[in-house]
C-alpha cells in the first residue's frame, strides 16, 4: 500500500533469503557427508549404488571403535569429576567469596586456549616424569569442564531468588536443610545442563587430547584425524552420519534444558 | 474549519497481529495545547500512537498532519516527535549527544546543532549534566532529556507515551507543571497517550477516551467527568457509585434509594432502565432538615482518611455508596446515618 | 550477594564451609591448571632439552627466535588469517542475527538451535566434509562439470582461501550466539527512537544498534579468533600443509622438532593476543556504559 510497507516487505524477503543461504552453508557439507556414507564406491563424485557396507566397516573392531571407546571413557570420567568439583566450586564461590575476582578465577579455565592447557599438562607430566595416557586426557578434560559446570551454575545461582533461602531460614530450616530442600532442587537443571555441555565438549575436544595422550589410548577425533589426513575415508562418512543423528537428537533434547537457561526472561 | 486542525484522522483502521486494534477512528486535534488519548490497556491507544509515529501500519483510513498525508511517509520523515515511555535514551551517548542526534540526522551544520542543543539543554535546566550518560541521571532528569531530544527537532506534533507513569508521586507534580510550561513556551502541540486518567485529566485540555479500538467519548476533562455518556466512561474516569434504576414520571426510581428527582437522558421514555452515576462529592453524610436535594438513610460501614478529606462507605439498600466527607466521620460501625444527595448534579445514563 | 544473609553465620562455620566447598576444586585447579600454565610460562625462559623438555637455565633466546623470518612470517600470516576469519564471521553473523530479528521470538529460538546443531557435530568431521566438497574430484567440481560450467576441475583445496572458508564455517556459530544474545537484550524502542528522530535505517543501525551490540560481537571475536589461530587441523587437512597457523608451529615444536621452550613462547603469544582482545572488549563495554552503574 504505502512506501513504508513496501520497504518492510522487501526487508522481510531479503531476511528470509539471507537465512536460507546461511542454512545452506551450514548444512550442505553435512548432508554431502551423510549422502556419501551410503555410496557403495569410494568416489565422492560417482554414485555407485546404495550400500550400508561403510557402516559395517565403521562399526567393526578397528581404530574408529577403539577411539570411540576411549572417547566415551574419557567423557564419562571427566564429566563425573567436573560435576562434583564444579558444583562444589560454584556453591563455594557463591556463598563464601565476595567480588568478581573469585568468580572470574573459577570460570577462567573455560577461556584459556585449549592448546595452552594441553601443552601445559604435557609439560607438567614431563617435569614430574609421569607417563601420559588416558588418565592425563581425563584430567585435562576435567580441568576445563569444571569451569564450564561452575559457569553454568553460577549463572543460575545469580538469578536465583535469594528470598527463597531467607524464607526457608525464617521457617526454621537449618542451613543443611535449606541447601538440600530449597537450593539444590533449583540447581538441578543447571547441573544437568552443565554436565551435558561438558560431556559434549569432551567428546569433541581434539587439541588437548592430542597433546596429552599416548599412542595406545587415542580418542575418536584423533583417530579420525589420522585417517582423513591421507584422503577421503568412506567409513568416516558412515560414522559421521551416525554422530550427526545422535548429536541432533541430543541437541533437540538439550534445547529444552539449555535454551531456557540462556534466554531466561523474568516472569 | 479544517485549516485549524493540525492532525486529522478519518476512518483509521489497524490490525495488530490477529486483533482488530483500531476500528474506524475519527479524530481532529487542534494546533497548540495538550490533547490526551486515554484508554485502558488493549484499548488501542498504543497502536494509535505507533500508527501516528509511523511504526505501525494502518490498514485503512486517512492520517493528515497539517494538510500532508502521513501514511505514505516513513517514520523517520514524519515531523512527529515521540517521547517514549521508557525514554529510550541512547545509553552509549552523553546527554548532549542524545539531544544532538536528531539534528545530526537532519544533516544540519555543526554550529547550528551546537547552538540548538545548548538552547535545549538550557530550556530543561540541565546545563551542568550535558556530558553525563543517561545511566548517571535520575528518572526525572532522564525524562527531561528525552523531552529536549524531541523538542529540539521542532516537530509539529509531540506524542508523549505515559509521560508521568515512571515517576514517583513527588516528581509527578513537578513534571506536570514542567510539561505545561514547555508546551506554552514552544507553542507545540502535545498529545499525551496514557492509561492513567489522573494524568490525562490534569494535563490535557481535551481528552479522547478509547475503548476496544473505538473512541468512546471526546471532550474536556470536566465534560468527561461530569457528563459521562456511558458506564465505561463513568467507571474509568474518577470514582463513582453506579446504581441501577428505572425512569418514572417524577424522575428515577433507584433500587434502595426510592424515587429521586434526577434529570433523565434525552429522549428516554418512562419505564426505561437507566444508571445513576453518583460521585462521592455529590453525596453528604448527615440529614439536614430543609436542605436541597434528596435524603436517604443507610448503614455506616467505615471510612478511609484521604488527607484533608475522608471517604465514608455507607450501605444503602444493596448499594455500597462512597461519600466524600470534609473530615473523618466518627460513627460506630453499623450505625444508621442520613445521606443527602445533590440531585441536580447526579448524572443519569442509559443502561 | 546480600550481606544480611551472610552475617548471621558465625565465623568458624564460614571458614569450615569455605574449606569444604572450595578446598578440593581449588586443589584440582591448582594442580591441573595453574601449575601447568606456570610451567609453560617458566619454560619459555629456559633452554631446550635434548628430546623435548627443557633445562633449567635462564635465557631470553626463545623470544629472540620470534624475530627470525620463519616465525615472524608465520605469526604475521596467522594473525592476518585469523583476523580475516573473525571479520567475515562478524559480518555474516550481523546479517544473520538481523535477519532473525524479523522472526517471532519462538522462530528466533528455532533459528538459533538450527545454527547450533551443526556446531555440536564433531568439528573434525565438519572440516573433513569440506575435503569432500572442495577436492579436485569433489562434489562442487563434480557438479560444475556435470552442468558444463567448467571442463577442468578448479583447484580449491589446499589454498589459504579454503582454510579461511572452513575456519569461518567451523566457528561461525560461536559468533552468532553471543551476538544474538546481545541483540536479544537490545531495547527495541531505541531503534524506534532513532527513526523518530529522523535517522535512516542504516544510520540508526550504525549509530545505535551496532555500538550497543559490539560487546556481543567482541565476545564472539574472542571465541572465534583464538581457536582459529591455535587450530592446526584445518591448515593440515584443508591447507594441505602449505598454510601454516601458529597452532601448526606449536604442535611441531612440541611433538616433532621437540623444542618445548619455543613452543611455550608461541603459546604465550597466543595468550597475550587473547588478553589484548579481552581488554579491548572490556574497554568497549566501559565506553558504552560510560561509567554508569
Amino acid at each position: 500500500m504505502s512506501a513504508v510497507s513496501a520497504g518492510r516487505v522487501r526487508g522481510r524477503i531479503l531476511s528470509r533469503i539471507a537465512l536460507a543461504l546461511l542454512y545452506v552453508f551450514l548444512y550442505v557439507p553435512i548432508i554431502v557427508v551423510i549422502a556419501m556414507s551410503f555410496n557403495s564406491g569410494r568416489s565422492v563424485l560417482r554414485w555407485e549404488g546404495f550400500s550400508l557396507d561403510w557402516y559395517v566397516k565403521a562399526f567393526s573392531p578397528g581404530p574408529l571403535m577403539s577411539g570411540l571407546q576411549v572417547t566415551l571413557i574419557v567423557a564419562f570420567a571427566s564429566t563425573a569429576i567436573a560435576v562434583v568439583l564444579g558444583t562444589m566450586l560454584a556453591i563455594g564461590v557463591y556463598r563464601y567469596t565476595r567480588g568478581p575476582l573469585a568468580r572470574s578465577l573459577a570460570t577462567l579455565p573455560a577461556f584459556i586456549p585449549d592448546i595452552l592447557l594441553g601443552i601445559g599438562i604435557l609439560s607438567m607430566f614431563g617435569v614430574v616424569k609421569f607417563a601420559i595416557g588416558m588418565h592425563s586426557v581425563i584430567l585435562a578434560h576435567a580441568s576445563f569442564e569444571i569451569a564450564i559446570v561452575a559457569a553454568v551454575l553460577l549463572a543460575r545461582l545469580g538469578s536465583m531468588d535469594r528470598s527463597l533461602e531467607e524464607a526457608s531460614t525464617n521457617l526454621g530450616a537449618s542451613g543443611a536443610m535449606t541447601f538440600l530442600r530449597v537450593v539444590l532442587p533449583q540447581l538441578a537443571p543447571a547441573i544437568v545442563a552443565g554436565a551435558a555441555l561438558g560431556f559434549t565438549l569432551s567428546l569433541d575436544e581434539f587439541l588437548m587430547a592430542f597433546f596429552t595422550t599416548s599412542t595406545n589410548s587415542q580418542t575418536l577425533p584423533i583417530q579420525i584425524y589420522s585417517m582423513v589426513r591421507f584422503g577421503v575415508t568412506p567409513e568416516v562418512n558412515a560414522l559421521a552420519a551416525v554422530m550427526f543423528v545422535v548429536s541432533l537428537g541430543a541437541v533437540l533434547l538439550a534445547q529444552r534444558i539449555i535454551m531456557p537457561l540462556m534466554f531466561r526472561r523474568k516472569p | 474549519m479544517t485549516s485549524t486542525h493540525l492532525l486529522t484522522i478519518r476512518g483509521l483502521q489497524a490490525h495488530y497481529g490477529q486483533t482488530h486494534a483500531l476500528k474506524d477512528i475519527d479524530l481532529d486535534i487542534e494546533a497548540g495545547g495538550m490533547f490526551a488519548i486515554l484508554g485502558p490497556s488493549g484499548s488501542g491507544k498504543s497502536t494509535l500512537l505507533r500508527v501516528i509515529a509511523g511504526f505501525e501500519q494502518a490498514t485503512e483510513g486517512e492520517l493528515m498532519l497539517d494538510g500532508r498525508d502521513l501514511l505514505s511517509v516513513p517514520a523517520n520523515k514524519r515531523e512527529v516527535g515521540l517521547m517514549f515511555q521508557s525514554y529510550a535514551l541512547f545509553p552509549h551517548m552523553s546527554v548532549a549527544k542524545n539531544i544532538a542526534y536528531g539534528l545530526e540526522a537532519e544533516r544540519l551544520s555543526r554550529t547550528e546543532v551546537k547552538s540548538r542543543v545548548a538552547e535545549a539543554i538550557e530550556m530543561i535546566g540541565l546545563e551542568h549534566l550535558a556530558d553525563r550518560r543517561p545511566a548517571q541521571l535520575s528518572g526525572g532528569q532522564r525524562q527531561r532529556v528525552a523531552l529536549a531530544r524531541s523538542i529540539v527537532k521542532r516537530p509539529k506534533l509531540l506524542l508523549l507515551d505515559e509521560p508521568l507513569s515512571a515517576l514517583d508521586r513527588q516528581l509527578r507534580v513537578g513534571m506536570q507543571s514542567e510539561l505545561k510550561r514547555l508546551q506554552r513556551e514552544t507553542g507545540m502541540t502535545f498529545v499525551i497517550v496514557t492509561h492513567d486518567q489522573e494524568e490525562a485529566m490534569s494535563l490535557a485540555d481535551r481528552v479522547a477516551l478509547l475503548r476496544d479500538g473505538r473512541i468512546e467519548q471526546l471532550g474536556t476533562p470536566a465534560e468527561l467527568y461530569e457528563r459521562p455518556n456511558s458506564r465505561f466512561c463513568a467507571e474509568f474516569i474518577g470514582n463513582s457509585t453506579i446504581v441501577e434504576g428505572e425512569t418514572v414520571s417524577e424522575g428515577v426510581l433507584l433500587a434502595g434509594f426510592g424515587v429521586l428527582p434526577l434529570g433523565v437522558p434525552k429522549g428516554s421514555s418512562i419505564g426505561e432502565r437507566v444508571l445513576a452515576v453518583i460521585r462521592p462529592e455529590q453525596v453528604h453524610l448527615g440529614a439536614v432538615a430543609g436542605a436541597h436535594g434528596a435524603q436517604v438513610r443507610g448503614t455506616f460501614e467505615g471510612a478511609s482518611y484521604l488527607g484533608g478529606a475522608a471517604d465514608a462507605e455507607v450501605q444503602v439498600g444493596d448499594t455500597a455508596l462512597t461519600v466524600r466527607c470534609p473530615s473523618m466521620p466518627h460513627f460506630e460501625h453499623g450505625a444508621e446515618v442520613g445521606v443527602r444527595l445533590d440531585t441536580a448534579d447526579i448524572r443519569v445514563i442509559a443502561a | 550477594m546480600s550481606k544480611s544473609t551472610r552475617s548471621y553465620r558465625p565465623r568458624p562455620a564460614r571458614a569450615i564451609g569455605a574449606t569444604l566447598t572450595l578446598g578440593l576444586p581449588g586443589l584440582f585447579l591448582l594442580l591441573f591448571v595453574a601449575v601447568p600454565l606456570g610451567i609453560v610460562l617458566v619454560s619459555a625462559f629456559f633452554k631446550r632439552g635434548r628430546i623435548g623438555g627443557f633445562k633449567p637455565e635462564f635465557t631470553l633466546g626463545n623470544f629472540a627466535e620470534l624475530a627470525r623470518p620463519v616465525y615472524a612470517q608465520v605469526l604475521g600470516s596467522s594473525l592476518l588469517m585469523s583476523v580475516t576469519v573473525t571479520l567475515i564471521c562478524m559480518v555474516i553473523a550481523y546479517a544473520a542475527v538481523w535477519a532473525m530479528r524479523t522472526l517471532t521470538p519462538r522462530g528466533r529460538i528455532v533459528a538459533l538451535v538450527a545454527v547450533l546443531i551443526p556446531f555440536w557435530t564433531s568439528f573434525l568431521i565438519r572440516a573433513y566434509a569440506w575435503m569432500l566438497l572442495l577436492g579436485d574430484a569433489g562434489t562442487i567440481n563434480g557438479a560444475l562439470q556435470m552442468f558444463g560450467v567448467i571442463e577442468t576441475p578448479l583447484r580449491m583445496l589446499y589454498s589459504p582461501e579454503a582454510v579461511i572458508l572452513v575456519l569461518v564455517y567451523l566457528y561461525l556459530p560461536l559468533m552468532i550466539l553471543p551476538l544474538a544474545a546481545s541483540a536479544e537484550g537490545l531495547d527495541h524502542s531505541l531503534g524506534d527512537a532513532a527513526r523518530n528522530l529522523g535517522a535512516s535505517p542504516w544510520r540508526s543501525f550504525r549509530t545505535v544498534d551496532l555500538p550497543l551490540t559490539l560487546p556481543g560481537a567482541l565476545t564472539g571475536a574472542v571465541l572465534v579468533f583464538v581457536p582459529s589461530m591455535s587450530n592446526f587441523v584445518v591448515p593440515d587437512l584443508i591447507g594441505g600443509g602449505r598454510v601454516l597457523l601458529i597452532g601448526n608451529v606449536i604442535q611441531d615444536q612440541f611433538l616433532v622438532a621437540r623444542n618445548w621452550p619455543l613452543g611455550s613462547v608461541l603459546a604465550l603469544v597466543l595468550l597475550l593476543l587473547l588478553v589484548l582482545l579481552l581488554m579491548a572488549q572490556s574497554m568497549v563495554i566501559k565506553r558504552i556504559q560510560g561509567g554508569g552503574k
